[in-house]
């Protein structure tokens, strides 16, 4: 327990005048009056000096020696609220040469009304779930609990040595901007409070000029004599500080700051609860956020994979973004050594006739550095949580391309590469304006996981077409580009991949061709189908044409020609997996037609179609077909094979082709070698063009215009 | 991939040292990775005899010859028998238009006897 008791140096007239309310000053254990002032007289009557209180005034006696032989000061109840206090002068217990005595305010009264003002404040700030409102509750309803002039309470940010004003009351004017921010530094009485984690109390003018000389004139440059600053502190939490400030001078007792830093530790619970329950909204809003995100991108991976052209799938991302997550969306893409813009959006339609009126105007220059180019060219993304004026100054031509791009009202953006393989294919950019929200660092990730995804979408269609170049390109080398003017006859050949919907990639392994045998004065046709498709198909595709072609030269047969195919692919591949059907034959022509000696190495037959001259009675076409019995090719060492003759009359014609003709399917089952034989027949004396497109459409039409396998046909018709 | 299995079905039955794959449904390129796996998967047994029973697809191109020829060469190459079921209808049509029956053990070669 410690003594209240005053230490007193100077005597008994002089603590007349410095001590507020005093009455008396009394000195020895008969209470002898020492000094009586003018309020004292009027109080206590007009008592001569050296009387003793104790027979002068019987009614303070008790109160008088309490105080004297115990040290601790006592009080008599005096006027409505207000007490007199009898307060132990002297230099410790047991040596107490005398009292003071003072009205006071009632204690009992006063503490009666902090504590129903403790309660209130203490429901207000249970409500209050914000650190602001926890400000202004401590700054307000606190502070007229302390019957303090002016209060600003600050928070301290988690790890930060600036403290943050969260409300202010009662400060002149905008005397209260000069303590917004205040960085932490010892020997200043906020600072030294936060820092030593314990108040500082400066109860008069005096006090501030003796303890911070440097801060004093700032401290009472407002009239205020009294400051306390208290930190608020929960455990090992600084969450920040509040400082009450009066313009009377104010003796902090005990009591008084007891109450004052219950009051604060009161404000401090409180910031404590908000900062946590400020968490647990942002976390809360983090997980919601996330699971937009994911959502957002699950949307956008969907668009990546619909079955668009590499502009409209990023047209579409880009109104996509629109809608969800930024005022404004871009995509750059690098071509050759340029960038160029491929897509902006807005929502407003309006906004983005104005862009490209301002890039009409004022046409981006593509060498130029900065913004999306930049981006795309260096893979480096940037994030500008504000757009800086000077940013838009420095990339302005003039004063009207300023104002224009001012206009926009970019506020914050967001630029990240579209990266593949190590490699940046373009820029996508962000754009907050008009919503005023703002990107940060922590964007980063989920705009990058956007702008992958974006970017493998473009690399896959590159890609694929360029595959499809590919494809088309070895399609190309694998068919003749025109076949041979056969005289007397006429030839028409054709080839239709599948259906690039049903498919991928593709490279069929169908293959027709003509070409002369001019030693021996006749014409190869052949007409061949690859078991399979892709690269290898097209590869034995390829050796087909080209062995055929060299035996052909070298004078053989046609079915020594198709042995030594078959010899080749088994030399080739020599696996099962691969094999070939092909029919092969060689044409000669003479005045009277067409003869045409054939081997069929596995391949469907052929069809021919007979002239049927306008006296016949049969009335209608003849159609044959050619049961040219032989093995498939590339598989056996010793396939059996046959030669057969064919003739052809004038206006005659026969139809090769692969399976996809007899195997299309569709919704009426299959195609089928009798559909095959009378749509043929229904050709009779058309040209072999008529005849070639009319199986072609034939076959599409089935298959409702998409067809699931390739087909190659070749059509030859003796000249009628 | 549960689209390709619902249009191929493979049953297969073992008696002594006969494992005989039943095929059912379509055999095309879209399938012909599943009907590889279950031939692989019986080759790897060594059964002495592999019956691979084709009469009853509903649909075979030239992916069913793919699958019987791979699985000759793996028998040949191990000294194991290979034999095949076309039924009589397009499976059979097909093998034979290639010239191949007879260059297999057919089991249902002849016309079902009435």
């Amino acid at each position: 327990m410690r003594y209240r008791v005053l230490r007193v140096n100077v005597g008994a007239d002089e603590l007349l005048d410095v001590v507020p309310g005093v009455l008396a000053v009394t000195s020895g254990d008969d209470h002898a009056l020492g000094a009586l002032s003018p309020l004292g007289r009027q109080v206590l009557g007009a008592i001569h000096l050296d009387t003793p209180l104790r027979e002068a005034l019987p009614e303070l006696a008790d109160a008088l020696d309490t105080a004297y032989r115990s040290g601790k000061a006592s009080r008599v109840p005096h006027e409505a609220g207000h007490v007199i206090r009898c307060t132990p002068l002297g230099v410790g217990p047991g040596r107490i040469s005398g009292l003071l005595l003072r009205v006071a305010p009632d204690d009992g009264d006063r503490s009666r009304a902090r504590t129903a003002g403790f309660q209130q404040l203490t429901e207000q700030l249970s409500r209050a779930a914000t650190p602001a409102e926890i400000g202004r509750l401590t700054t307000t309803t606190a502070a007229a609990l302390i019957g303090a002039d002016s209060c600003i309470a600050y928070r301290r940010p988690e790890g930060s040595d600036v403290m943050e004003a969260l409300h202010h009351h009662g400060w002149p004017g905008d005397t209260h901007r000069l303590f917004a921010r205040v960085p932490l530094q010892r020997g200043r009485p906020m600072s030294d409070a936060v820092l030593g984690r314990a108040p500082v109390w400066l109860e008069d003018a005096g006090q501030w000029h003796a303890r911070y000389p440097e801060m004093a004139p700032l401290g009472v440059s407002e009239g205020h004599q009294a400051t306390a600053c208290l930190p608020l502190l929960v455990e090992d939490r600084d969450l920040g500080a509040v400082v009450f400030s009066f313009y009377q001078p104010r003796s902090f007792d005990t009591s008084e700051r007891e109450f004052l830093m219950a009051a604060a530790a009161l404000c401090a619970q409180a910031l404590d609860r908000a900062r946590l329950y400020t968490a647990e909204l942002e976390a809360r809003g983090a997980a919601e956020r996330e699971r937009d995100r994911m959502a957002f991108l699950a949307q956008a991976s969907r668009l990546m994979e619909a079955p668009l052209s590499v502009e409209e799938r990023l047209r579409q991302l880009g109104d996509l973004v629109v809608k969800g997550i930024a005022d404004w969306s871009a995509v750059h893409l690098v071509r050759g050594t340029r960038v160029e813009r491929v897509t902006v959006a807005h929502l407003d339609p309006a906004k983005i006739a104005f862009i490209e009126e301002l890039e009409r105007r004022y046409p981006p220059d593509p060498e130029a550095p900065g913004g999306a180019i930049e981006v795309a060219r260096s893979g480096v993304p940037v994030v500008m949580e504000d757009v800086p004026d000077e940013l838009l100054v420095a990339s302005a031509r003039d004063e009207t391309h300023l104002e224009l791009i001012r206009a926009i009202g970019l506020r914050s953006a967001i630029v990240v590469p579209l990266l593949v393989r190590g490699r940046s294919l373009g820029a996508l950019t962000l754009v907050h304006a008009e919503s005023g929200e703002r990107f940060t660092e922590a964007d980063l990730t989920f705009v990058g996981q956007l702008a992958a995804t974006a970017a493998v979408a473009i690399d896959n269609a590159a890609l694929y077409e360029q595959q499809r170049t590919v494809a088309r390109t070895l399609q190309t080398a694998l068919l003749p580009s025109a076949l041979p003017d056969v005289p007397g006859v006429e030839c028409a050949g054709r080839y239709r991949p599948p259906d690039p919907e049903l498919t991928d990639v593709y490279v069929g392994g169908d293959l027709y061709d003509i070409h002369e045998d001019p030693e021996r004065g006749r014409w190869a046709l052949t007409v061949a189908d690859v078991c399979g498709k892709g690269p290898q198909a097209a590869a034995l595709t390829s050796l087909i044409r080209h062995t055929v072609q060299a035996e052909v030269r070298h004078g053989f047969g046609p079915a020594d020609v198709v042995r030594r195919v078959n010899a080749a692919m088994l030399r080739q591949g020599g696996s099962r997996a691969r094999f070939a059907t092909m029919v092969h034959g060689a044409l000669t022509v003479d005045p009277d037609g067409v003869t045409i000696t054939l081997v069929n190495g596995g391949h469907p037959p052929g069809i021919v179609l007979r002239h049927a001259p306008p006296e016949s009675d049969s009335g209608g076409a003849d159609v044959e077909w050619l049961d040219v019995p032989g093995t498939l090719v590339g598989v056996y060492p010793d396939p059996e094979l046959v030669e057969a003759d064919v003739r052809l009359a004038p206006g005659d014609a026969l139809l090769l082709y692969t399976d996809g003709v007899t195997e299309a399917r569709g919704p009426e089952g299959f195609f089928g070698p009798d559909r095959l034989a009378s749509l043929v027949a229904s050709f009779a004396d058309t040209s072999a063009d008529t005849v070639a497109d009319g199986v072609l459409d034939a076959i599409a039409g089935f298959q409702d215009g998409k067809l699931r396998d390739d087909v190659a046909l070749l059509v030859i018709r003796a000249a009628p | 991939m549960s689209e390709d299995a619902a249009l191929l079905q493979v049953t297969r039955t073992s008696c002594g040292g006969r494992l005989e794959l039943v095929l059912s449904g379509e055999l095309d390129n879209d399938t012909l990775p599943r009907a590889q796996d279950e031939v692989s998967a019986a080759e790897a047994e060594a059964p002495a005899v592999l019956v691979l029973d084709l009469a009853a697809l509903e649909y075979v191109d030239s992916c069913g010859v793919r699958l019987v020829l791979l699985a000759q060469g793996a028998a040949d190459d191990e000294n194991r028998r290979l034999a095949v079921r076309l039924g009589h209808g397009q499976t059979r049509r097909m093998f034979d238009m290639l010239g191949i029956t007879d260059r297999l053990e057919v089991l249902d070669r002849e016309e079902p006897s009435s």
